[in-house]
């Protein structure tokens, strides 16, 4: 659009705050704030939503974003019956996708993602739609509440007891893989417990079983003829250990707390706590019983750590991210495995690693293709012709002059038709370095 | 991976941040968050051993969940492997006969016919029985958990083999930190259509563009700015540097039809061996081998993807002349639990590889002895996995082994 040149000099004209000497802001400076605490605490605000924030300070858009969650985890009965049926995953995966880049996405869908990448599960080896369905409804509608009450729910919750392998297993030969994973990726961490633990702790959790009725949903089950009932000992103590005492020794440890709570100071901030720094976290969450809203909370109105630093976004993220700024449809699912990370299918059973190497070529890679292969709405290039409107819809505050350069590339190639500068401006602004951290 | 942060949780954490020592603000680094760049310094440059052979390719196939050894290079005539293994055991006559000792898999028909050299008993020093922390371990050639590297090992080659070219070391399934590096041109590919893009003159839109993206690979301010402008920057000059014309995968090749994910991957090394962009280390992966439920039907079909993927890749090799310069190897984090627990195996720890192309029919390693497992019923470990990456670094890459694996692992003779 002809205004585009024009537009990017007076950005580059713009007196700036002192403290960020080198950044540009795009739009008014006051949303810069808001921008940072949204893109942390929801996948993807809308411009809209980063209006509604301007000049608010954190406190106020906290206590919003909370209230909206509360309202959200009390809405759970409508949002379930929108979760399609049937035996077919595409759909519900679709769903979630569509939930997750809906302007009314908040903190339950991030938290959702959280917590389906710390427990996560492969949808390829549950093998059953009915059961996935089941694991995300938990996911979402616990996602806010007690990490205990989230965890004793998942070691009975059938999708995850398939994926690790406990639905056959027998005290008399137990299989010890959920007993593992159980300490070693969801609660204590290496380094608190031996392989007797393990072996200890796989006879305790042995007995849960998947009914396989034909024409029926599966259903778990516990089978107390495969189940260990005679004491034994796990961490140093002997009891009669069973499902519930083996999980609720796991969350009594220090360790889980502190673990499980800078792990998602991580998530939210960017921030890698040192060791004290978590441990006093832990201690504080352990206080508040593992509840989860209040330790969301604590983060969030931390102005040090949700005010200053960066982190890459992961490729569900970025993926996120672009569906919403651009408003595209999800119609091609299989983007997010190019992209690194398609959900219910993590690399592993520790789910998806976060940062760096999702700036790595590969990953730049992926995303700049999947720019180039997406199908762009002729509406929205009409209506976004300048390269502050897309900066806007991309939740991006402000800029660094290198990217504002990028930007003015376009302009050189004069005999571009405006649809394609369009077009080529929507595809630099997703993959600005502005656009790849959050 | 070191946790690298000074932060702490509340207010403390305002005063720290403009404590003298820590990052100004200037530099757009804050506490905490230290991009991956700062954290490793160059390691230690590995060396080219004189007379090594030039041109030399290594495609390292990883075998990931853990693969049973037992079921791959089976000693399928030891009474004791049958009797450990009353329902998994594979029956004597199935196997395909190395020796009078052990025979490859029924379904690795294509690699028993072309000839393989195996390697038994590879394991770690003071082992783990978590996935996590053994594929770390081969990842970073870290045999015994004490190793100093901070990159991949895979990495480390391809810096070693650094001679300029545009893309020394590939990895095909995604992004791995068996490539973590310091500054041999590397990629993570986790789809093969992505390639398409990266082609020069397929399409005048993407000129633009790429204009565009030469403007951030220059930035290098902020968290992460610099990490990022390295990666446009790389980005940038493998698109300069790829073939522009069709490349198409074949889609009804028996490669793919039936080794599926892994004959995927092989095909877009093939495809870039064939154009010669001087890569010499490719990693595949194929999942699936954590077996501990429904080992007797799940492990056959990896097999033949296996035989399938590696057998039709050699193929290729042979059609493009260079077969002569390319061998393929497995890698796995652990082999799985000798006792059956009922219809799968539990996590192990020493295993079998196997190594492809041109090399000789010959057992190497020590097979673990069935009668004295360690004290989770896993095999024991003959041959330190260093000593396998050893061989593949040194007797085939011409890589001193020393150079980029720690201690004096002693390579087994590949070649000899």
């Amino acid at each position: 659009m002809i205004g585009s040149v024009n537009r990017s000099r007076r950005l580059l004209t713009r007196p700036v705050p002192a403290n960020h000497a080198r950044r540009i802001p795009v739009g008014k400076p006051d949303r810069l704030l808001a921008t940072r605490l949204l893109r942390r605490s929801t996948l993807a605000p809308t411009e809209g939503v980063i209006d509604q924030f301007a000049g608010a300070d954190q406190d106020a858009i906290v206590d919003h974003l909370l209230d909206d969650a509360r309202s959200e985890i009390d809405r759970t009965e409508s949002w379930q019956n929108g979760m399609p049926g049937g035996d077919d995953w595409q759909p519900l995966l679709r769903w979630w996708v569509q939930e997750m880049k809906s302007p009314e996405a908040g903190l339950v869908d991030r938290m959702t993602w959280f917590w389906h990448s710390h427990l996560t599960t492969a949808a390829n080896k549950v093998d059953s739609t009915y059961l996935v369905r089941e694991q995300l409804r938990t996911l979402r509608s616990s996602c806010l509440g007690n990490f205990g009450d989230l965890l004793h729910a998942f070691v009975r919750d059938g999708a995850l007891i398939r994926y690790l392998d406990a639905e056959w297993s027998e005290a008399s030969n137990p299989n010890e893989n959920l007993a593992r994973e159980l300490m070693e990726l969801f609660t204590i961490g290496r380094g608190h417990y031996s392989q007797d633990d393990v072996r200890a702790a796989a006879r305790a959790l042995a007995g849960w079983r998947i009914s396989r009725e034909e024409g029926e949903n599966p259903e778990v089950w516990f089978d107390r003829t495969g189940a260990f009932i005679a004491p034994l000992v796990f961490m140093g103590e002997m009891d009669e250990w069973d499902t519930q005492k083996i999980v609720d020794r796991l969350l009594a440890h220090p360790s889980t707390a502190q673990r499980i709570s800078a792990r998602l100071w991580h998530h939210l901030t960017g921030v890698e706590l040192d060791e004290n720094a978590a441990a006093e976290l832990g201690a504080w969450w352990q206080g508040q019983d593992l509840e989860i809203l209040p330790l969301v909370e604590r983060v969030l109105r931390d102005e040090a750590a949700v005010g200053q630093t960066l982190r890459p976004r992961t490729g569900i993220e970025w993926y996120i991210a672009a569906l919403t700024a651009a408003d595209l449809e999800p119609t091609n699912l299989w983007s997010m495995e190019e992209l690194g990370q398609m959900p219910y299918s993590p690399p592993n059973v520790a789910g998806w690693k976060a940062g760096g190497h999702w700036l790595r070529p590969g990953s730049l890679l992926a995303r700049a293709s999947f720019v180039h292969n997406v199908e762009w709405d002729e509406s929205l290039l009409q209506s976004t012709g300048s390269t502050e409107r897309i900066l806007l819809r991309c939740g991006i505050a402000e800029i660094a002059p290198s990217t504002n350069d990028a930007f003015s590339h376009i302009d050189r190639f004069t005999d571009l038709p405006s649809e394609a500068r369009a077009r080529n401006r929507w595809r630099l602004a997703l993959n600005a370095p502005e656009f790849h951290l959050q | 991976m070191s946790a690298v942060s000074a932060a702490a949780i509340s207010a403390p954490l305002l005063a720290s941040c403009s404590a003298p020592g820590s990052a100004s603000p200037d530099s757009g680094r804050v506490p905490g968050t230290v991009p991956p760049a700062a954290r490793t310094e160059p390691e230690q440059r590995g060396r080219v051993l004189p007379g090594a052979v030039d041109g030399r390719i290594l495609v390292v196939v990883d075998l990931l969940g853990g693969n049973d050894g037992l079921s791959t290079v089976v000693p399928a005539s030891a009474p004791r492997y049958q009797d450990l293994r009353p329902r998994l055991a594979l029956p004597e006559g199935d196997v395909l006969g190395l020796d009078d000792r052990v025979g490859l898999h029924p379904n690795l028909a294509r690699l028993h016919a072309r000839g393989v050299t195996t390697v038994e008993g590879v394991g770690p020093v003071d082992g783990d029985l978590s996935h996590f922390a053994m594929a770390e371990r081969w990842e970073r050639g870290d045999v015994d958990g004490t190793n100093p590297f901070r990159t991949g090992f895979l990495g480390r080659l391809a810096d070693t083999l650094d001679d300029g070219s545009p893309l020394v070391g590939v990895s095909l399934n995604g992004p791995t930190p068996h490539f973590v590096n310091d500054d041999a041109a590397t990629l993570s590919i986790s789809n093969p259509n992505e390639l398409w893009f990266l082609r020069t003159g397929v399409w005048d839109e993407v000129a633009p563009f790429r204009s565009g993206l030469g403007a951030f690979a220059g930035e290098e301010s902020g968290a992460w700015g610099d990490a990022l402008a390295a990666a446009n920057a790389d980005l940038l000059e493998l698109a300069d540097r790829l073939p522009d014309d069709e490349q198409d995968l074949d889609w009804e090749s028996e490669m793919i039809t039936e080794g599926g994910w892994l004959g995927q991957q092989l095909s877009v090394a093939s495809q870039l061996i064939e154009a010669d962009l001087g890569t010499r280390v490719f990693y595949a992966g194929l999942d699936g081998f954590d077996t501990h439920d429904d080992h007797e039907w799940r492990h056959p079909q990896l097999m033949g993807q296996l035989d399938a993927a590696v057998g039709g890749f050699l193929d290729r090799m042979d059609d493009l002349g260079v077969a002569d310069r390319v061998v393929v190897a497995t890698i796995s984090e652990f082999g799985r639990r000798v006792p059956q627990n009922g219809a799968g195996l539990d996590h192990g720890s020493a295993s079998s590889m196997l190594v492809a192309g041109p090399v000789s029919n010959r057992r190497l390693g020590e097979a673990s002895p069935l009668n004295e497992l360690d004290e989770d019923d896993n095999l024991i470990t003959t041959t330190g996995f260093d000593r396998y990456l050893a061989t593949l670094a040194q007797d085939w890459l011409g890589i001193e082994a020393s150079s980029v694996l720690p201690g004096e692992p002693e390579p087994l003779g590949l070649l000899a």
